[in-house]
């Protein structure tokens, strides 16, 4: 067996910028109002305030007309203003009356209280070029020391609004994710402040990115956040008591009564629920056994057939099932009576049809023609999360390994999954990355070496500034990443100075860089194995009906 | 030391790799099996790919058939880059199957017949409806190659198919592929037929319309036992071997009975009943004598007219053609006006006839007509039919009764005229001089003088002759119905006085003497009278003057096929001519070797017996109003108007449609339109 | 089910216009079996370069289940135009004989093949386990090692004599015995069903320790049972190829060969 001796990487071996933010520089930044109340003296020897200022921030200039980031994109970095102004550009708010965004600038400001933060910004008239029109997004301009990006930072989803920049010659300092989690981790103010800014935001983009208000207008949709609350059960810690129950329960899934109830079933229903992000199970109460029905995901509604039914002057106002985060979930509370003053009257055709119909149903319809066993299967091991999950139709596999093979083939020899995991019925979930919706495994990382695909949103690693710590393996609630012994191109194993092993996260990238998409589905002769968001249920019963010959699909 | 021996790394393989294993050696293991089979099995045992058809079991070596396979084993190999073509292997089979010169041509026809028919089918009737497969055909696998290289035989005929294979079966798809006549079926655009089945007149002239509605009322009306009329078809058609045609049953079992007597002339009217051969041609001997021509001894009392026979007997070369026109211009009964030149032409002319004559006791038959045959293509079995097998003892009481003192006259005459006249003599002359001479007279020595003798008055006269005998035809017509009037009214006048040299006891004339037919001399005539019918002398002249264009030829045939000739030949059997050389009389109605070359075959066997009782008028209706008999009254065998209606389609479509009875190609079509002879053995008689 | 009713029209689409080519090429006084031959060589080349596609899964052409599906499909194709090419006849020559014998067999063991990738893994999925298939003699000697412990009384107490023998006698051939294709379909699932019997009327005079060992026991029985049953399965999923493949590299071979010897062999080229 070679042996190859190296020196072991290291968190800030590679600096964000490149090379460390010169001390001078690091000074100068401190003293900017986000960082203000921040004290040095809290943070550990390890992490000093000053090396993560200087290695996990980084000061970028951009000329006019630069985009700092578009929506949809994914990006986990926090962005204050240095020098300049930027915009941030929402996307059109999907509406059915076509009433015209204005001054949406100003209500925003109201709303997320900017006006406090943003005390030397230049003005609050908007921009004149951008005029009031129907097809105008709403434009918000930042100036300096205004902080953007906290939304997507902190829920490892896609960035809801585009920033594009104003001035030439603007300076940006953007603190990428571990400086963010260090600094709130060690500093209260600054977590205080951060979670602050996420709930203004969430609230706000919740309401603005859901077609429900499309038919309200903006002073009205102000009116409603300004009443609305926003609100986290559970918390993202929960990969960590999953695996724990996991593993000391053999396998077996928690019960469902350690979750954090949001609503239990027939009890006053008080408000309309927006879920933000995370996952809430459904469940029905069948005697003493609470039973999983579904489960709702991001941009789902609770409650608008009850307060619509009530408006109209039948059923009651309870909530229909018990509703519990599975692992966390973050949602805005509107309160019925404003539900009722001002959405009720403008409600867009399709969500009042919809109520209706699910009113005139003695239960709410399953979401899926997969039968309910499979939603419990997918809840109670949070597949709900996997956005490419390997899914395995056991009815059709063969066990030829193809797809193992074509997966060695496509990483150097080496396999990046098992073609193993929890089964039901006839679909195997095997133990490859799902590439989640929000991927806990990006949370820990020292070095943001596995960080979201900027524009696919795959989870990949970073080869290069993995160092090895296993943060994202131990996260995962799945146990889909593995740690691999590094070996040099020659074959040897890489060593360190200690004799050590030197080892880094592996997992699947979805072959990312390869054309046709994932070489497991592709090499698959039997269609027995597809990349699928496990979420998408139609889906997945019409794969798995497609390929059965059972007459009843 | 470890106390525990570390076992050494034992790879086990997997599945996978005793698969790949596995299959690397099959695979080697089949291709050694297949080569060293070959090796010691052959490639006739070992790559055969069946056995043959049992007419082809003979066949031991695969270079047989497969002309560039030249040994067994692995010779093959090279034949890959070195590959036969279809024709080379097509030879390997017509070595064996004789097939025409064309074999390899489309249906074994001429290019130009080919081209031929097609033009006259895409002028006619066409077929409708090509299908669109064969649209898609035309495009992508033309078969117009097919035309010009030649259709090879393995085309259609596929061997190694098994012992019993059927070789020669053929899609009806196929013939599509080179028709421009494309169409579904037969029922369904398959071109309607023009005139079937008449492409010309028939070659007897029977005239069904008048004999069923005139004639044979009458004969029935007679009562007369010997006279039987047909009542059914079937009394006059009967099927031939081939089971395809209809023939005609024989003259003498269904014409005869009516129409015998006119071919013996019995129930003559006018005219010798006997067609007059040979004469002593009346001489203006008074003349001639004033004259110092010297013809010998020459009976004044003859007034008989040159026949036609005997001018193209004596008319062997141009020469004695030429002297034989400007003899035949001369009033021979009045040579007053004559020039010198035309009386030493008569001269001539009297001792040719003399010598003709004399010839014909002394010498064989076939030596006299062999002269005027002088390619010598003629069978002597038809030279002697030109004579009908005359007897000697005719030409001897004619040489004792006109010439009595002809041998002596010749071997004294020194004849000059064919010396003088003649251009040359042939070696069958000089044989024929021999002939004589072989006589034992003693003037074998002069005839070869003769013979070598050349003259330069033949070259005068030749450019007249030749002017002349542009109109000689008609004259000779003229001449001979000029003649046989006149010998009519000589015959009947001088029927007693002539009766004296013959001087029967029983006091009745030699026409009537030959009631049965044969020869006869009259005056100073030797006619032939027809033996009924198929009479060979008839027909012997006639096939020969038919075939061919001189004056004398014309005159013959003119003689042959007139009106009022003897026998009335020509009354029923047509003649055809493509053009004035080759005239062609049909003796018998058409026969299975005439409709070869033909594309439509109808087989009359399999429709009798239809539910029907029309019977052949099922198919055959009768046209009373065709003009049946202005279709003979020129050459041409295709200007005519038959007696019955056309077959049209629609009487076939009735019942061969595709699940009826069977509407494929080759129910009516072969390819091989000539026939094809099977196997032809060229063995030597062992010596 | 729509999809196998498109695909199967598809096909016999494909075959009808097939004939109809041949029909037309051959009323264009060609020789038809050149046509079909090379659609029937060219389809074999095609179901040749499937193998390769699976070789080689990372090249983007297409999924393998679609070569795959295609593979089947244009595998009963080429039964058709092999129908055709052969004229419905048997053989006759001694190399065609063995040429067509190959297609054969390789036609019988694709859709025998193709049954069981479609029927075998629901069986798998009745004896549901783990087990990678090289890892089953370890699995089956991890199931020998504890029935020996149970009867040892490993950590425990030994066995009474009456489980001892039963054990030496009866069970351990089981245990021990092969799991083969064969057996599969000759000896189960009786034996294991008279096993089962046997163990019922022993236990039934022995104390409760000893229940108690029979209890394990026969979890480790059930589990032998389902290994059993799972290799059989697996074994039949990979030995069907043992013909296939081979076959079709053997096949590949004499059509070659027949290529040349018809070319050698025939005069002039249609």
């Amino acid at each position: 067996m070679r042996v190859q001796q190296t020196e072991r990487p290291r968190k800030w071996a590679i600096p964000f910028g490149g090379t460390p933010v010169p001390t001078q520089d690091v000074k100068a930044m401190l003293s900017i109002p986000l960082f203000e109340d921040v004290d040095a003296d809290a943070f550990p020897d390890a992490s000093p305030l000053s090396e993560i200022i200087a290695n996990d921030t980084r000061v970028v200039r951009y000329s006019k007309g630069d985009m700092v980031y578009r929506a949809g994109e994914y990006g986990t970095s926090v962005f204050v203003v240095l020098r300049g102004n930027v915009k941030s550009l929402m996307p059109v708010r999907s509406s059915e009356g076509s009433k015209p965004a204005a001054r949406i600038g100003s209500l925003l400001r109201a709303l997320t209280g900017l006006r406090q933060t943003a005390r030397r910004n230049q003005g609050l008239d908007p921009d004149p070029s951008l005029k009031p029109g129907v097809c105008s997004p709403p434009v918000l301009s930042l100036g300096r020391y205004d902080l953007f990006g906290v939304l997507g930072a902190f829920s490892r989803s896609p960035r809801t609004a585009s920033v594009m920049v104003e001035d030439d010659d603007t300076l940006l300092l953007e603190l990428r994710w571990p400086a963010l989690r260090e600094l709130m981790r060690w500093s209260d103010p600054f977590r205080e402040r951060m979670q602050d800014q996420y709930r203004q935001w969430g609230l706000w983009n919740c309401l603005q990115g859901s077609s429900l208000f499309a038919n309200v207008d903006d002073r009205t949709l102000l009116q409603i956040a300004e009443n609305a609350t926003f609100e986290r059960y559970g918390d993202v810690d929960w990969t960590h008591r999953f695996q724990k129950s996991a593993s000391s329960a053999n396998g077996h899934v928690p019960a469902i009564e350690r979750e954090p109830i949001i609503a239990e079933q027939d009890h006053y229903l008080d408000g309309l629920l927006l879920v933000h992000s995370g996952t809430i199970r459904v469940t029905e109460r069948l005697g003493h056994e609470e039973r999983t029905t579904g489960y709702i995901t991001k941009n789902g509604i609770i409650g608008l057939p009850q307060i619509l039914g009530t408006a109209e002057g039948q059923g009651e106002l309870k909530f229909p099932n018990g509703f519990r985060a599975v692992g966390y979930a973050d949602l805005v509370r509107i309160p019925t009576q404003i539900v009722a003053a001002h959405v009720l009257s403008d409600l867009p055709e399709r969500y009042a049809r919809k109520a209706r119909a699910t009113l005139g149903s003695a239960k709410p319809s399953a979401k899926a023609n997969l039968p309910r066993s499979y939603t419990e299967f997918f809840v109670d091991n949070r597949y709900t999360n996997g956005a490419m999950a390997m899914a395995i139709n056991t009815e059709r596999c063969v066990n030829c390994d193809d797809c193992v093979r074509a997966c060695a083939a496509a990483h150097d020899g080496v396999a990046r999954f098992a073609r193993k995991g929890p089964t039901h019925h006839n679909l195997m979930v095997a133990q490859a990355c799902m590439h989640c919706f929000d991927p806990v495994c990006l949370v820990d990382c020292p070095t943001g070496a596995i960080h979201r695909d900027k524009v696919s949103g795959t989870v990949v690693i970073d080869e290069a500034t993995c160092i090895g710590c296993a943060a994202c393996a131990k996260a995962c609630p799945y146990d889909n990443i593995q740690m691999a012994d590094v070996r040099d191109p020659g074959g040897a194993f890489l060593v360190d100075e200690d004799g050590v092993q030197i080892q880094r996260a592996e997992k699947c990238d979805l072959c990312a860089g390869r054309k046709g998409g994932p070489a497991c589905e592709r090499a698959c002769p039997h269609d027995a194995l597809v990349r699928v968001d496990l979420r998408d249920t139609n889906g997945l019963s019409e794969w798995l009906c497609a390929i059965s010959y059972d007459t009843a699909c | 030391m470890c106390a525990h021996a570390i076992l050494p790394c034992r790879p086990i393989r997997s599945l996978r790799s005793v698969r790949t294993a596995v299959t690397r050696w099959t695979a080697a293991l089949i291709f050694a099996v297949f080569v060293l089979a070959l090796t010691y099995a052959g490639d006739a045992m070992i790559i055969v790919p069946g056995p043959m058809h049992a007419g082809h079991s003979p066949i031991a070596e695969c270079g047989t058939c497969h002309s560039n396979i030249t040994e067994g084993g692995f010779a093959w190999l090279h034949a890959i880059v070195k590959p036969s073509s279809e024709r080379q292997d097509s030879k390997a089979c017509l070595s064996c199957h004789q097939l025409s010169t064309d074999a390899l041509q489309p249906h074994g026809q001429p290019l130009d017949k080919l081209k031929a028919l097609t033009d006259r089918n895409r002028s006619g009737q066409t077929a409708t409806g090509t299908p669109w497969s064969r649209w898609v055909g035309n495009a992508v696998f033309p078969t117009a190659r097919a035309v010009g290289d030649g259709i090879f035989c393995a085309s259609c005929h596929k061997e190694h198919r098994g012992v019993a294979a059927d070789l020669s079966a053929v899609s009806a798809d196929r013939c599509q592929g080179c028709h421009a006549a494309q169409f579904t079926s037969f029922e369904d655009g398959h071109p309607g037929f023009r005139k079937y089945p008449f492409a010309r007149r028939t070659r007897t002239n029977f005239d069904h319309a008048s004999h069923f509605g005139e004639h044979f009322e009458k004969t029935r009306a007679r009562k007369d036992q010997s006279q039987q009329v047909p009542e059914a078809c079937a009394d006059c058609h009967t099927l031939a071997a081939d089971k395809k045609n209809m023939n005609v049953k024989p003259f003498e079992t269904v014409c005869s009975s009516c129409h015998l007597h006119q071919i013996a002339g019995t129930e003559r009217l006018s005219g010798p009943q006997g067609i007059e051969f040979l004469t002593l041609p009346g001489l203006d001997v008074q003349t001639l004598a004033d004259r110092n021509i010297d013809v010998g001894k020459w009976p004044e009392a003859s007034e008989a007219n040159v026949t036609p026979f005997a001018t193209m007997l004596l008319g062997w070369n141009e020469d004695r053609r030429a002297l034989l026109a400007l003899v035949n211009e001369l009033d021979l009964l009045n040579l007053n006006g004559a020039s010198e030149s035309e009386l030493r032409a008569v001269e001539w002319f009297a001792w040719e006839i003399k010598t003709l004559i004399y010839a014909l006791s002394a010498v064989r038959p076939s030596m006299v007509l062999k002269r005027f045959d002088n390619a010598g293509n003629m069978a002597p079995d038809t030279l002697t039919r030109l004579t009908a097998s005359l007897p000697r003892d005719v030409v001897a009481g004619a040489i004792r009764d006109w010439l009595p003192d002809v041998e002596a006259e010749l071997m004294a005459h020194r004849p000059i005229d064919a010396g003088d006249l003649a251009r040359a003599v042939d070696s069958t002359d000089a044989l024929f001089r021999t002939e004589l001479s072989g006589l034992g007279e003693p003037t074998a020595g002069q005839d070869p003088d003769s013979a070598a003798t050349a003259d330069d008055d033949s070259t005068d006269t030749d450019d007249d002759a030749d002017i002349l005998s542009e109109d000689d035809g008609d004259d000779l017509e003229e001449a001979a119905s000029d003649d046989t009037a006149s010998g009519e009214e000589v015959s009947s006048e001088e029927d007693d006085v002539e009766e004296e040299p013959a001087a029967s006891p029983l006091n009745v004339d030699a026409q009537t003497w030959a009631e049965f037919g044969g020869w006869y001399r009259q005056e100073y005539s030797v006619l032939y009278k027809p033996v009924g019918h198929a009479d060979t002398f008839f027909k012997a002249w006639f096939d020969l003057s038919a075939g061919r264009s001189s004056p004398a030829a014309t005159a013959v045939f003119s003689v042959l096929t007139d009106k009022n000739a003897q026998g009335q030949c020509t009354k029923c059997h047509s003649i055809d001519a493509d053009n004035a050389d080759a005239r062609q009389v049909n003796w018998g109605t058409a026969t299975s070797a005439a409709k070869l070359g033909r594309f439509t075959r109808f087989m009359h066997e399999p429709h009798f017996g239809f539910p029907d009782k029309k019977g052949c008028l099922s198919c055959h209706q009768l046209d009373q109003t065709a003009a049946y008999q202005k279709g003979f009254e020129d050459y041409d065998p295709l200007t005519f108007a038959s007696n019955f209606k056309p077959v049209g389609k629609d009487v076939c479509t009735a019942c061969h449609t595709a699940d009826a009875a069977n509407d494929g190609c080759l129910t009516c079509h072969d390819y091989h339109v000539d026939g094809v002879t099977a196997p032809i053995m060229n063995t030597k008689v062992p010596r | 089910m729509r999809d196998l009713i498109r695909h199967s029209l598809l096909t016999a689409l494909a075959v009808a216009a097939m004939f109809w080519l041949v029909g037309v090429y051959d009323a264009s006084l060609r020789d038809a079996r050149f046509l079909d031959g090379w659609i029937l060589l060219l389809g074999c080349g095609v179901q040749v370069l499937f193998s390769l596609r699976r070789k080689f899964p990372l090249l983007p052409l297409g999924n393998v289940s679609s070569w795959m599906r295609a593979h089947i499909y244009a595998g009963f194709f080429l039964l058709a135009a092999f129908a055709l090419h052969t004229q419905y006849a048997w053989p006759t020559g001694i190399f065609e004989t063995a040429l067509w014998a190959l297609f054969v067999i390789l036609a019988v063991s694709g859709v025998f093949g193709a049954y069981l990738t479609r029927s075998v893994p629901s069986k798998l999925e009745q004896n549901r386990g783990g087990t990678a298939f090289d890892d089953f003699p370890a699995a089956q000697t991890e199931l020998l090692q504890r029935a020996d412990d149970l009867v040892l009384g490993v950590g425990g107490v030994a066995a009474s004599p009456s489980i001892t023998d039963f054990y030496a006698n009866t069970l351990s051939g089981f245990l021990n015995g092969p799991s083969s294709t064969v057996g599969l379909f000759r000896r189960s699932p009786s034996t294991f069903r008279r096993l089962c019997e046997e163990m019922d009327s022993l236990e039934k005079r022995l104390d409760d320790g000893g229940k108690q060992t029979m209890q394990a026991m026969r979890e480790v029985l059930t589990e032998k049972n389902t290994l059993n049953n799972r290799y059989a399965y697996e074994l039949l999923l990979r030995l069907w190829l043992f013909v296939h493949i081979p076959a079709t590299y053997g096949m590949i071979v004499l059509a070659v060969l027949h290529v040349a010897v018809i070319y050698a062999y025939t005069a002039g080229v249609p």
